[in-house]
């Protein structure tokens, strides 16, 4: 299921959960925001794309993951936007 | 702003492959790879998606409706959003070696010397607005995307000449959320607008090359140089088309991850727009012997 944001005069933001029963076991964050340093964001997708937390926990374990992320810089979007298309996602499920 | 004492010149050349979306922007990579000086290039390419650096091409794109209009599918090594091109595009790519600027710092350059060219075609409300658009009476007619790296900066964007807006309408999914903060007229959102549009006459791409070469010029301090291609960013752009920019695996890159909710033939349709035609392969023989 996924979700999506758009950050008033800024940029989108989608999140794509992949579940199993109460649990997420996957999230996919994509969208017309930039990055610095991108290779920081690669590695920050694959280790997302195998997160593995119960659904109610999701949102607050993505954006404790993207705020220990000291280095890397999102333009565009903030956490909290993250946060808001995972509340989404989850609504849809 | 820049640590490197060049000759005073901007580099600006034409160099494009229409009809092989997929060596236009691998082109666009060999000139942010391979440029020695300030270059600026031009270039168009016919009716295709370019989708940013990290997004999902079956989240932006209807594949089936691209497929029947015989549009491709190419992804870009920048980020930002999807977008549609076609001849009735400019197309523009700033590299700048040696110099240090933050990607906000990079867009505004770049933007507001877009807004200048504009303005010396007699348009006056036009206006860079951040983070990365141009527009015209608070409709977007160019929207730019950017990478750097420690040595180098890099920007490019597309500029709405006469672009075809109801293919592109039809080929880019849209979501209510990007349209939020948006201008409605009448029951349609409008957000964009072409050249020809807010001048009420057609309008020659060519004529506008010389414009924009002088406006990017005036914002760096330096003089145009026309220049042509060098083989060394032939030879790298060959390369970066062989093993990127014609693969699925980079540009369906994040559909497998999304697998489960594509059906068999949507898939089908975006694996046949994310690879190169016959046409467009025989385009990139053509183009080997001028580095061999």
């Amino acid at each position: 299921m996924c979700g999506e944001k758009k950050h008033a005069g800024g940029k989108l933001v989608k999140v794509c959960l992949k579940t199993q029963r109460d649990l997420v076991k996957g999230v996919f964050i994509t969208g017309d925001f930039f990055v610095e340093p991108e290779e920081k964001f690669i590695e920050l997708t694959y280790l997302l794309s195998v997160l593995e937390t119960p659904i109610r926990n999701v949102a607050d374990e993505v954006a404790r993951i993207l705020e220990g992320e000291k280095l890397l810089r999102i333009y565009g979007v903030t956490i909290e936007d993250v946060k808001e298309a995972i509340h989404t996602a989850v609504r849809g499920i | 702003m820049s640590d490197v004492n060049y000759s005073g010149e901007l580099r600006a050349l034409v160099a494009e492959w229409p009809a092989n979306p997929f060596f236009n922007l691998a082109f666009e990579e060999a000139l942010y790879l391979e440029a020695r000086c300030p270059t600026l290039r031009f270039w168009r390419n016919d009716k295709v998606i370019v989708i940013g650096r990290f997004q999902c091409p079956a989240l932006e794109v209807n594949a089936l409706e691209a497929r029947r209009l015989g549009v491709k599918l190419v992804r870009r090594f920048t980020g930002g959003g999807a977008v549609y091109h076609d001849l009735g595009n400019l197309n523009y790519a700033l590299t700048l070696p040696g110099y240090r600027l933050d990607v906000e710092r990079s867009f505004e350059l770049v933007g507001e010397a877009v807004a200048d060219a504009l303005r010396s075609l007699g348009i006056n409300d036009v206006h860079y607005r951040p983070l990365n658009d141009v527009e015209v009476g608070g409709l977007k007619i160019s929207g730019m995307a950017a990478s750097r790296s420690q040595d180098r900066v890099f920007v490019h964007g597309s500029l709405l000449v006469s672009s075809d807006l109801s293919t592109l309408w039809t080929v880019l999914k849209t979501s209510k959320e990007k349209l939020s903060d948006k201008r409605f007229t009448g029951s349609r959102v409008k957000r964009v607008i072409t050249l020809s549009e807010v001048l009420g006459r057609s309008v020659d791409v060519p004529d506008l090359l010389g414009i924009m070469a002088e406006a990017v010029a005036g914002k760096l301090g330096l003089r145009v140089s026309w220049s042509k291609v060098h083989s060394s960013e032939l030879e790298r752009a060959l390369n970066l088309y062989e093993e990127k920019y014609s693969r699925l695996e980079w540009n369906l890159a994040l559909v497998d991850e999304l697998r489960d909710l594509i059906d068999e033939e949507e898939m089908e349709a975006l694996r046949e727009i994310a690879t190169p035609s016959l046409d467009q392969r025989r385009i990139v023989e053509e183009v080997k012997p001028w580095v061999e």
